[in-house]
């Protein structure tokens, strides 16, 4: 065995890489330098617990199921309850002792890819806010189209019935009053307005907007540009590079082919022949702080999950609900204290995290802002 | 490039520097051997990227025991597990056919091809696990029977068994080839 083991001949076509047209190059560099000006963890082993911890974790949640008191409020679970008539939000939390601190606060903005159940429930986009409030975790508000934060403005972006097809528009919000939901749109012979193109919002995120467009019956094309753009009813094409770690032939390579997706928990660009995870330019606050066996062990459909910036609470998604769950001292998810029902076929476009006193502060925006849209919000759709 | 320093970086160096030569030297080995446990290109990236981060962050504990490939690949390797463990790696990690992205973002994509080496390496790809690790390791990234063993703490006779193995494998994989096309 020793000779056949020396005798190396054999072995010489495996001195060459495996692959001949891929290994590390300077676009994985670039982002790996990228990840680290950003400060971030490395994704996978970021936690780990010994057997000994995790067995008294383990004996510590045994005890609190044995001796917890739920102690449900029906009035106050109801008013917490977000002002649209459909939703079954279900609070399911009780007091923690000690008192859990949430402290983050949790924008969602949801595209619905069934367009006919979109509009019955008040168009295909929407957004929830979740934040702390008296020391528990609520969906504070709800309301249709992506409300996207950007600087120290927020801007809404929704569908828009343009004379040629299905478009969006946007509008920076100057205040939070839900009269602003109801101002037209005035873009009449303006790029978009003279396009057949349906388009459909993919992500948002700071200024960024990636829109999928369908020409015909299936053709699609991909197009990264910003709220400005919108708001204006051009089309400005921005390089794909601007927003991940590819190179500039990568990004021009791509052109209108590729998508933005969530995986991992993250948010991802993916081109043909490549995958990057988005920069910090485009997805703050983006990755999942726990292993994903935590999180599956929690909520075992889970498909998709975002991190408070503090790790404090996580936000998983299933096929069917959002469920919000505090992330112990240990580093151990809690039991869910909350699930938002989602719609048919609904994906995450918008995901962003307000923390300190920004959280209070969009409170009230958003609060304000949606707090006559309890009907579906069918007026914020600017015709 | 000699990294002979490692084990006594001062206060005064500057450790992006020392990353940059680490990826310089050893990006291509740490990314191979990532892709080489995967088998997908996408998580080869995040494996490799998650493999120098860690590095960096630990760069004041290398003690020059091992070889500084060595540390890397074990790096590399523990970060695999890792991955290995969450519900994402073992939806794709348990088909054992090569899956490069699923997600294209058109059907003319899926024309995309990436290349394989030879077809030693078609064949190799295939092995079971243990025995893939320690041929390539072995045969690619050229360390020594102990180095293997070390890295992953079996007898070195284990691994001149496993290589024995996945020759033999290999010898039969590609008879059953040459013999049914």
């Amino acid at each position: 065995m020793d000779d056949q083991i020396r005798e190396r001949s054999w072995l010489e076509p495996l001195k060459t890489p495996p692959l001949a047209n891929r290994g590390f190059d300077g676009r994985l560099r670039g982002r790996i330098m990228r990840e680290l000006e950003a400060g971030r963890m490395p994704n996978a082993a970021k936690r780990r617990w010994s057997p000994f911890v995790a067995m008294l974790a383990g004996f510590a949640a045994v005890l609190a199921v044995l001796f917890a008191k739920p102690d449900l409020d029906p009035a106050e679970v109801a008013n917490s309850m977000p002002a649209s008539p459909e939703s079954k939000v279900e609070i399911l939390q009780a007091p923690m002792s000690p008192p859990h601190e949430w402290a983050d606060g949790f924008l969602l903005g949801l595209r619905t890819n069934d367009p006919t159940a979109g509009k019955e429930e008040g168009g295909r986009y929407r957004t929830l806010w979740i934040a702390p409030e008296d020391g528990r975790l609520k969906l504070l508000a709800e309301g249709s189209g992506i409300l996207v934060p950007y600087g120290m403005d927020f801007w809404l972006v929704n569908e828009a019935d343009f004379v040629a097809g299905e478009k969006l528009f946007a509008r920076k919000l100057s205040s939070p009053s839900s009269a602003n939901l109801s101002q037209k749109a005035v873009l009449r012979g303006s790029e978009v307005d003279n396009d057949d193109r349906k388009e459909i919002l993919a992500f948002a995120g700071q200024s960024y907007t990636v829109l999928y467009w369908t020409v015909g019956a299936a053709k699609r094309e991909s197009l990264l540009t910003d709220l400005h753009a919108l708001s204006t009813g051009e089309r400005n094409a921005r390089p794909l590079d601007e927003i991940a770690p590819l190179t500039h032939e990568q990004a021009e390579q791509a052109g209108a082919d590729w998508l933005v997706a969530r995986e991992q928990g993250r948010w991802v660009v993916r081109t043909a022949d490549a995958a990057a995870v988005l920069n910090g330019k485009a997805a703050v606050h983006d990755g999942v702080c726990l292993p994903w066996t935590d999180i599956t062990g929690a909520v075992p459909d889970a498909v998709d999950a975002f991190c408070s910036p503090g790790e404090n609470w996580i936000a998983v998604l299933t096929g069917d609900a959002l469920v919000a769950l505090p992330i112990g001292p240990d580093g151990k998810p809690g039991e869910p204290v909350l699930n938002v029902p989602l719609r048919a076929g609904e994906t995450p476009v918008l995901s962003e995290w307000a923390t300190g006193a920004y959280v209070d502060k969009w409170t009230s925006f958003i609060t304000t802002l949606y707090a006559g849209d309890g009907d579906g919000g069918s007026q914020d759709r600017p015709m | 490039m000699n990294f002979d320093y490692l084990p006594y970086l001062g206060s005064d160096t500057d450790a992006r520097d020392v990353l940059h030569d680490l990826m310089t030297a050893y990006g291509n080995d740490v990314w191979n051997y990532a892709f080489l446990m995967c088998k997908r290109t996408d998580l080869a990236d995040d494996i490799t990227q998650d493999t120098f981060l860690k590095a960096y962050r630990h760069l004041s504990t290398f003690r020059g025991q091992s070889s500084v490939k060595t540390w890397l690949l074990t790096i590399a390797r523990n970060t695999a597990f890792d991955y290995r463990k969450t519900g994402y790696f073992r939806r794709v990690f348990l088909s054992d056919s090569i899956e490069y992205n699923r997600a294209h973002p058109s059907a003319e994509s899926e024309a995309m091809e990436l290349l394989i080496s030879n077809e030693l390496w078609e064949q190799v790809l295939k092995l079971p696990v243990k025995l893939r690790e320690a041929l390539i390791l072995y045969a690619h990234h050229q360390l020594k029977i102990k180095e293997i063993a070390d890295m992953l703490n079996v007898s070195e006779g284990t691994v001149k068994s496993r290589i024995f193995k996945a020759r033999m494998k290999l010898l039969q994989m590609i008879g059953e080839r040459e013999q049914y096309g």
